[in-house]
Parts: C-alpha cells; sequence; structure tokens
C-alpha cells in the first residue's frame, strides 16, 4: 500500500484495481474511440456532391490542389533556388557522441575495458547510431565533459577537435582519427548484417582531397600522419594545456598492435575476406588479381565524395 | 544527449542494486514509486504459512495498469494462429458451365447463362469463403511487454500472486491435501503453478493430474491470457527471479521494441521447412 501524500496517475489507477472484483478476461475491452470502422466511399454515378451529405461523406481535394490541375498543387508552384541548399546532397554529417556520453559508456559496462573502441564497438551498443545512407561519414566526439573525463581508452573517431584530444590524453589514453568512405562504412557500422550477406570486407579508400589535409595533420591525431610527429604533437598540447603526457613503452607497443593498417576495416582482417558466420571462418583471397584489387600498392581515393 | 545511455546492460532482478548512484534506474528516482513487496510461503501444510518477504520489481508489479494493451494482447493470442484453409469454389472454378444451357427466349425457363451459377443445384458459391487466410499477426514486442507486467500487475494488486519457495516444499502427492490447502488459502477456483522449467516436482504433478482447474507449466509457457484466465497464480521464487530478469533484459535491450515482423526475414525458414521430408522418388507421407 502507498503511503505517499501525492500520487502518480499510476497509483491512483492501481487503487481501482485493488478495490474492485477480481479482473476477468470478460472485464478486458479497448479504450473508447481506439478502434473506428473505415469510411464508405462510394462514387454515386459521378454526382457526388449533389446534397450537403454527400458533400461531407466524399473524399476531398488533396491538399494545394488549385481548381482543377491535379499535377501542380500550391506548394509545388514555385520554383526553388538552386544556391539555397543546392549542395544538401554532398555535405557530410557526422554523429555527435560527447566525452561525457562516452565515459558513461564505459561505466556502465556497454564498451570493453582494454580493448580498442572503434566505429563499429560504438555502433554495436546500438546506443550510437551512424548511418552511411543519410551521408553520416562517421562519430565527431565533442569536448562536452571533458573536466571529468577519467577513462583511459583506446579509440579511434572520425572527428575530435583539441580538448577532446588533451581530454583523452590527459586520462591516459590515445585518440586517432580515421577516415571510413561510405561503403566502407556500411561494413563497419553493421558488420553481422554485411557478413549475412555474404559481402567481402571492402577496401577503405583514402580520404578525399578536401580532408587529406585533416587525417595527415598529426596535431589532429590522423590515422595518416607518422608516429614521430604525432608524439611531438601530444607533448606540445600536454605543455599548452598543463598536464603530463608519459606512455610507457610496453603500452605505446600495445596500442601498436591494436592499430589498423589505412586499408583495414576490421583489425586483423585483410581487405577482401570473406566472413562465414555459420562456419565461424573468415577466408582470404588467394588469386594474385583480387589480391591487386584489394589490396593495391597505391590506395584509392574518395574522389568522388 | 542520449538519455538510453543511462541505463546499465546487465539486468539483474534485485531492486536495489545499482553501481553507480548517479545513474540509478528511473524507478529509483522516481518519488512516486512504491516498490511492490510479496511474501515467499511453504507448501508444507494446509495453513498459509510465510518463510519471507521479497520486494518486486515495480515496473513489472506495479507497472500502469494498461487494461487496454492487455486486451490487445488476448485479442492478438487468441487470434495470431488462426487458420483458414477452406476454399469454396466460384461458378467459374466449378467444372463445366461454359455453355449457355439453354435458349434465353421461349423455352418458358428461367433465363440462364451457366449450369454452374450460384442458384444452380451444383453451382459455385457466389460470395464463398476464398481459399487459405491466415490472420497471422505480430504485435510490437512493447505491447507484449506492457500486457505481460499489466496482468501481473493486476494478480499482485488483486491479492491473487502467491509466491512458493519451491513446489519440492509440497508435503503430499494427494490431490486432496493440495484442494484443502488452496481452500485454506483462500486461493482461488484455478490456480496455475509456474516453475522454471518443464521438470516440476513430482508430488505436485500427480496432485495437479487429478484437478481439472489447477495447471502447473513452465516459465517459458507463462503469457497473458492464462495469467488472466486461472483465477490465482503461483510462482516459485527462482521462477519470479528469472521472469524479472527476462522481462527486465528485454525493457534495457537497444535494439527497438517495435520490430517489424517482415515476412522476408522468415522465408527462408519457412520454404525450408519441409526439407528433412524431400524424397526424389515418393511424395510426402502426410
Amino acid at each position: 500500500m502507498s503511503k505517499h501524500a501525492v500520487k502518480s496517475a499510476s497509483e491512483r489507477a492501481l487503487q481501482y484495481v485493488e478495490r474492485t472484483t477480481r479482473i476477468k478476461l470478460q472485464d478486458l475491452r479497448d479504450n473508447p474511440g481506439a478502434r473506428s470502422s473505415g469510411r464508405a466511399v462510394k462514387n454515386h454515378h459521378n454526382s457526388a456532391g449533389h446534397t450537403i451529405g454527400e458533400l461531407q461523406r466524399s473524399p476531398k481535394p488533396p491538399l494545394g490542389w488549385i481548381w482543377g490541375d491535379w499535377f501542380r498543387p500550391w506548394h509545388r508552384m514555385f520554383p526553388g533556388e538552386a544556391s539555397f541548399n543546392g549542395d544538401i546532397n554532398l555535405r557530410r554529417e557526422y554523429t555527435p557522441l560527447s566525452l561525457l556520453e562516452l565515459q558513461r559508456l564505459i561505466d556502465l559496462g556497454w564498451l570493453p575495458k582494454d580493448e580498442p573502441i572503434d566505429i563499429s564497438t560504438l555502433c554495436n551498443t546500438k546506443l550510437v547510431r551512424v548511418n552511411p545512407q543519410w551521408r553520416q561519414f562517421g562519430i565527431h566526439l565533442t569536448d562536452e565533459g571533458a573536466e571529468v573525463f577519467a577513462a583511459k581508452v583506446n579509440i579511434e573517431v572520425q572527428w575530435a577537435n583539441q580538448m577532446t584530444i588533451a581530454a583523452i590524453e590527459r586520462a591516459g589514453g590515445r585518440i586517432r582519427t580515421a577516415y571510413y568512405d561510405l561503403d566502407s562504412l556500411r561494413a563497419a557500422v553493421d558488420p553481422l548484417a554485411w557478413f549475412r550477406d555474404g559481402n567481402p570486407i571492402p577496401p577503405r579508400k583514402m580520404p578525399p582531397h578536401s580532408l587529406i589535409s585533416y587525417y595527415a595533420d598529426a596535431n589532429n591525431r590522423g590515422y595518416l600522419a607518422p608516429e614521430s610527429e604525432i608524439a611531438t604533437s601530444e607533448q606540445r598540447l600536454s605543455e599548452i594545456l598543463e598536464y603530463t603526457r608519459s606512455v610507457p613503452a610496453e603500452q605505446a607497443e600495445a596500442w601498436e598492435a591494436q592499430t589498423k593498417q589505412a586499408n583495414q576495416v576490421f583489425l586483423g582482417v585483410k581487405p577482401g575476406s570473406l566472413v562465414s558466420l555459420a562456419d565461424r571462418k573468415v577466408f582470404e583471397p588467394t588469386h594474385p588479381a583480387l589480391i591487386e584489387h584489394y589490396s593495391p600498392e597505391e590506395a584509392l581515393a574518395d574522389h568522388l565524395r | 544527449m542520449i538519455a538510453s545511455v543511462f541505463r546499465a546492460p546487465s539486468a539483474i532482478g534485485a531492486v536495489c542494486q545499482f553501481r553507480f548512484a548517479s545513474v540509478a534506474s528511473p524507478s529509483h528516482r522516481n518519488p512516486f514509486v512504491v516498490t511492490p513487496e510479496a511474501f515467499v510461503t511453504t507448501l508444507s501444510d494446509e495453513a498459509e504459512k510465510n518463510v519471507a518477504i521479497t520486494k518486486l520489481e515495480p515496473t513489472i508489479f506495479r507497472a500502469t495498469p494498461r487494461l487496454d494493451l492487455l486486451h490487445r494482447n488476448i485479442v492478438w493470442q487468441e487470434n495470431y494462429r488462426n487458420l483458414q484453409l477452406t476454399k469454396q469454389l466460384s461458378r467459374a472454378e466449378m467444372p463445366g458451365g461454359g455453355k449457355k444451357p439453354w435458349p434465353q427466349k421461349k423455352t418458358g425457363r428461367h433465363h440462364a447463362g451457366s449450369i454452374r451459377s450460384p442458384h444452380f443445384k451444383y453451382g459455385g458459391f457466389a460470395h464463398g469463403v476464398r481459399g487459405p487466410r491466415t490472420w497471422f499477426y505480430m504485435l510490437p514486442d512493447s505491447i507484449r511487454l506492457k500486457g505481460l507486467c499489466t496482468a501481473l500487475t493486476i494478480k499482485h494488486a488483486q491479492n491473487d500472486l502467491v509466491i512458493a519457495d519451491s513446489f519440492e516444499s509440497l508435503s503430499s502427492d494427494d490431490p486432496l491435501f493440495l484442494h484443502n490447502l488452496a481452500d485454506t488459502r483462500n486461493w482461488g477456483y484455478s490456480v496455475l503453478f509456474v516453475d522454471t522449467g518443464s521438470d516440476v516436482a513430482t508430488k505436485l504433478v500427480d496432485a495437479v493430474e487429478h484437478i481439472p482447474s489447477f495447471n502447473a507449466i513452465p516459465i517459458y509457457g507463462l503469457n497473458c491470457y492464462s495469467i488472466m484466465k486461472y483465477d490465482t497464480l503461483v510462482l516459485t521464487k527462482a521462477a519470479l527471479d528469472e521472469l524479472q530478469e527476462k522481462i527486465l533484459s528485454q525493457f534495457q535491450r537497444t535494439d527497438s521494441l517495435q520490430k517489424k515482423y517482415k515476412y522476408m526475414d522468415y522465408k527462408p525458414v519457412l520454404l525450408g521447412e519441409g526439407q528433412h521430408e524431400e524424397d526424389p522418388v515418393f511424395p510426402p507421407y502426410v
């Protein structure tokens, strides 16, 4: 029995349940108005509208219909401006994920503690969704919660600013930004569906011209930047924001082993491999033409984006 | 910020366990929530003997009593397995009937175009029941969950939910003993005993066999219709814990509770059903 002075609606409803007789199958019914019968639309010899009753019950014209023309309603009469949102189909979007959310995901056990976190790991929780069909190119790790972030992680995202990078490195972790072209992203965000459809793992393409400078820059922890430059940048950032950044050699080696190659979508799996979930096996390509196609010496750039 | 991020993935039925006070489950932050409690009884004597008291999950046993959703669940349970296999043939499907049986005029008989017209003796049906038809549909998972929680809430709120420590504690396999036990404890005319698995205590099975209105089922057989049909629901403590864990894990799952049941997802399974019965020479034996 509730002792609260103010009761919620549920509790007030349950008071009725507690005092009434046993509720049986015959006492269960829909709420009033839950179901309604369909409207019978009849064409009375093409003369619907003779009486007010016919007018009230007849089908009404579609919204915006201007007398006579079914193909030019009001909202399609006026031309658009090419310059306004003209490039809407070419824009890139990144799903935001704050450091606060990342901390919570780790605290509550949604993400593994010692394994590298990448876009596949985050999308597998189903709490973070990236849809390549909507031209979402990955995850943007925002700096909200940078002050409280304290988890040591090895994370790979698609966009991060300096405060985010600093927060991760201050906590002793490692952050890299990596580019996934839309085809590779489709495989990465839902690996299960990709493998179930029997698709081979696609080779990750190089970033397009507009993004090469971002991912080749050590300050952004880009995956194309050399490790030495990144180390220098880490030290510089730690000096600017006044924290100590020192990575023990074993940790650095461990992270090195957990790093994907530039053309890999999944760690340790060659592009072009076929994954059989039923057999629990990975089949690598052996034909030289396939190997050359999936792992070319000069990686293809995603120039169409 | 994603509010759902604040849910923990592990579904432990115990109400008071959470790792971080700042991310306690919504029912703990809510000042209106009433945590329901239930006695755990033994079945050793006819007289009621309580051995423990347990807290129950408010989301399951003190849920908003959505009788309309429970009704939808009952209707679904009754209808989704319905299959109609009859097909009443129309005049076009009946054999013959292509020719006009007699001329239009001067015979004195009625106008007839075909001997298989509906008003003829071996004629086809005009508006007959047409072919194999199914009433199959799947209720969204969220509605099914709410229906279960409503049913369990009603049973607990109306004192028709009994938690037994174990069915092994039943001291006699005499059906009269069980009947008198139910009578003394004011259980209803019909009682449903729910255990964790299909291996139920022998004594209970023997006793229940001879009482038509008493039934024993495993937990995977629990459904809204059975909960509402039977006057009293008797769960073992183990069954209660498993039930709470299963329902809570469904509430906490991250993929949608509004999943569409598409035929294409089940097509290979359905079309492959009789594969082991296929023989290159002989037709399947039915």
